[in-house]
């Protein structure tokens, strides 16, 4: 049997189940066809034909009639099929166009980035990626017993804790005094949300021109208001770039305002007009009701606290840089030091990975809580 | 126990536009007050007021003679139940209720001897360790009257607190406060848009539209005598019936008949209201109100069955304060009979009304007549339309309530109406 036998063939099923005709432009074969079968795709030639060189504008009612007219044409569908217009289904190819390209950005970007991340982890190997050898987990256990690597990673935690700490406090009780309709509300927002909306690097940029020891607008200040004795050298001295980096990290707390104050706006004001006639203050209504009442919040903030602090690589990165002599250092800033000093990129793959896995574990948490929240709403 | 008073309180948000409009009422000792209305009335903007949670925009209010319009919420001695229950959803139904005494800073041992207490009176000891959310919304109803009861408040506030429960449960409910109320003695106002709690569970009953009172009154004489179109509208369900009489030279009469109350001026125009029950099957008497028409639709509810009869006298609506005669073809009379009688269907029916259960209204103002004909003739003659024995059924009500308790009702604030 040919193709084009096989072809016509299916063509006569598809008619035949679905009233719906595909005969465009094929020419039925005559010598292999009986007689029903001939007389099927004269008809649905000619009602091609007839809808490609006389289209007629169908009113509604005609249309409805024509349906009732095929219906009782065609053969019985299956019983709770709809009338479907002419009209194909996105075939693979429709699939293919619409989902490819995401599909081709994430297969490069994501899972090949990963793979080849976990691949070099394994192997000695320079920026060049040239002559690579494996070393097995030696990458892994230099790592672990290189105290700047820990000290990175604690780094990373301490400046998650003073933004969480910060969160929690001046964060809550900024967003409770916002919600509550404090006066300056705007400018409130406008100070604390914005340097979220804006790029981080930036920010950072800004905070490094302005504590320039010599020229920087902290200092010029200090020393023209007389207070030259506190003008220091705030991105050289290790113990002052450190409090730079968590005061850096505190003004960006917007994140976390928004969502205290997102929730703030879901409590039942009831409960507080419950409590006031209960005889409960201003501050036991914020620490003996609100606060707890926030609970889901707390943890919100926390998780995603520490997520960022992991990504924070441009606050420090465009401050400090890092420095002085490492000691403000994040895990994202030792991974790119080391991968552009380029003498074993591998070993950098090693501390991504490791840094990786951490996040996926407090992501793992974080979504743990989320569903548990859903829950118990 | 305490008594409340409002006098001429007044609360204005933004405008001109008063959400309540000089309420003037007093609150007897015990007494269980209704505060009912539509939607958006004022009712609760007038409850959260006597709590302290709004403040008065003009007018005094006192409880137990001490103006209290300045006072903090929690120094005016008041508990509330609120709508949604207003539970602490972070802690156990112990210390919810123990609460407001910790506030008070009362012994944890007293504490727990109290709660105890409340928690048997209200059948949720067994809930006691568990967390509001936990609770069915029948016992969180409990837990937050128990809540407020703990604190032995001297007025209890309550803000449509069966709204969110189940039809059965609501029933249940309502029994249940009315019984503990009756038993604590404890002044409650009680703010419902549900017709049927404010009949069963008040001993009084303040109807409110549009931030202004409308009647003040027993259960039954709100709903025997309304003080105007818009109560007699709003009682009752089916509302009541309101129908346009001829109206001439000869006086106003309803097919044919004189009718309307004695030394009422002729010349004024005047809506007649009938409840559906008041209307009967059957010949009228020579001093009966007969009307006549076609049974158009009928609704059977068990015991009962709505007629709905499509007849020839000018049937009104009232809307928005304003007297409308229906669309042509649209005039039909709500009836309510005894039984099941789908027989009716579009048959051709006699009614009849007894003329003491007729009640007039001015067109124009809405008033209802027998206050004009009280101020006429005294108190004991509302127009004669059978108030005196509608007011000995009262007075022998007032005397004492059904279980002999004193009722404590103070009839002082009559009318108020517009």
């Amino acid at each position: 049997m040919g193709k084009r036998e096989v072809l016509e063939r299916r063509l006569r099923v598809v008619e035949r189940e679905y009233g719906v005709s595909l005969f465009c432009g094929i020419e039925p074969m005559e010598e292999s066809r009986d007689e029903e079968s001939r007389d099927i795709g004269r008809m649905a030639q000619e009602r091609h034909q007839s809808h490609r060189f006389r289209p007629k504008k169908v009113r509604p009612r005609d249309r409805r009639a024509e349906n009732d007219m095929q219906s009782e044409r065609a053969p019985k569908r299956r019983s709770g099929r709809r009338d479907r217009p002419l009209t194909r289904r996105p075939g693979l190819r429709g699939f293919a166009i619409f989902f490819g390209p995401l599909f081709a950005f994430y297969a490069v970007f994501y899972f090949f980035s990963f793979l080849f991340l976990i691949r070099t982890s394994f192997q000695d190997v320079s920026l060049s990626l040239r002559n690579a050898i494996d070393i097995g987990w030696t990458n892994y256990r230099l790592l672990i017993e290189d105290p700047r690597f820990l000290d990175a990673l604690k780094n990373n935690f301490v400046f998650a804790g003073a933004s969480i700490l910060a969160a929690m406090t001046i964060g809550f009780f900024m967003a409770v005094g916002l919600w509550a309709g404090v006066r300056g509300r705007a400018f409130f927002y406008a100070a604390f949300l914005l340097p979220s909306l804006m790029p981080i690097a930036l920010v950072a940029s800004v905070f490094r021109t302005m504590l320039e020891a010599r020229f920087g607008a902290v200092n010029e200040f200090l020393r023209n208001v007389g207070l030259e004795a506190l003008a220091q050298r705030w991105l050289v001295d290790p113990d002052l770039a450190y409090g730079v980096i968590i005061i850096m990290f505190v003004y960006l707390i917007g994140l976390p305002l928004l969502y205290y104050t997102s929730n703030l706006a879901l409590i039942n004001t009831s409960v507080l007009e419950s409590a006031v006639l209960d005889g409960a203050g201003p501050v036991r209504i914020m620490y003996g009701m609100l606060y707890p009442l926030m609970k889901n919040t707390h943890k919100t903030v926390t998780l995603s606290t520490v997520l960022i602090s992991f990504r924070a690589f441009d606050i420090v990165f465009f401050s400090t840089g890092g420095g002085p002599a490492g000691a403000t250092q994040i895990t994202g800033t030792y991974v790119y030091n080391f991968t552009t000093s380029g003498t074993n990129v591998g070993f950098a793959s090693a501390a991504a990975v490791v840094v990786l896995l951490i996040s996926l574990v407090v992501s793992a948490v974080q979504l743990r809580i989320y569903r548990q929240a859903g829950a118990d709403q | 126990m305490a008594t409340v008073a409002l006098d001429n309180v007044t609360k204005i948000y933004t405008g001109d536009t008063p959400s309540v409009a000089n309420v003037s009422l007093t609150i007897g000792n015990g007494e269980f007050l209704a505060l009912l209305g539509p939607s958006g009335c004022g009712k609760s903007t007038l409850l959260r007021m006597i709590a302290g949670l709004e403040t008065v925009t003009s007018g005094e209010l006192i409880i137990n003679d001490r103006p209290v319009s300045g006072v903090h919420p929690r120094d005016r001695n008041i508990a509330m139940v609120f709508q949604n229950y207003a539970l602490y959803p972070h802690m156990t139904i112990r210390e919810n209720m123990e609460y407001p005494l910790k506030l008070q800073k009362v012994e944890k041992k007293s504490r727990n001897l109290k709660v105890e207490e409340v928690a048997s009176l209200l059948e949720i000891r067994e809930e006691l360790d568990r967390k509001p959310d936990s609770l069915s919304g029948g016992q969180r109803q409990r837990v937050a009257m128990g809540r407020a009861l703990v604190r032995e408040p001297a007025v209890f506030l309550m803000d449509e607190p069966l709204s969110n429960l189940d039809a059965r449960l609501r029933i249940q409910m309502r029994t249940e406060i009315v019984v503990l109320q009756r038993k604590l003695g404890i002044t409650t106002v009680y703010v419902t848009h549900d017709q049927v709690e404010a009949m069963t569970m008040a001993d009084r009953i303040v109807v409110i539209n549009k931030g202004r009172v409308q009647q003040i009154g027993p259960p039954t004489e709100i709903y025997g005598w309304p003080a105007n179109l818009f109560v007699a509208g709003f009682m009752g369900s089916p509302p009541m019936n309101f129908l346009q009489p001829e109206q001439s030279s000869r006086g106003v009469r309803m097919n044919g008949r004189k009718t309307a109350a004695p030394g009422h001026p002729d010349s004024r125009h005047v809506v007649v209201g009938i409840r559906p029950e008041d209307i009967h099957l059957g010949q009228a008497d020579p001093d009966e109100l007969s009307l006549h028409g076609t049974v158009a639709a009928v609704e059977t509810l068990g015991a009962e069955t709505l007629c709905h009869i499509a007849t020839d006298v000018t049937v009104l609506t009232v809307e928005a304060g304003e007297v409308i005669p229906a669309a042509p073809g649209r005039n039909m009379l709500v009836v309510r009979m005894p039984g099941y009688r789908v027989d009716l269907q579009d048959k051709p029916v006699r009614l009849r009304a007894d003329r003491n259960a007729v009640r007039f209204f001015d067109a124009e103002s809405g008033r209802a007549m027998h206050l004009d004909s009280e101020d006429q003739f005294g108190p004991d003659m509302k127009g004669g339309l059978g108030l005196r024995r509608f007011k000995q059924v009262n007075d022998d009500r007032d005397g004492a309530s059904l279980d002999g308790r004193p009722t404590g009702r103070q009839p002082q604030e009559k009318g108020n109406s517009k």
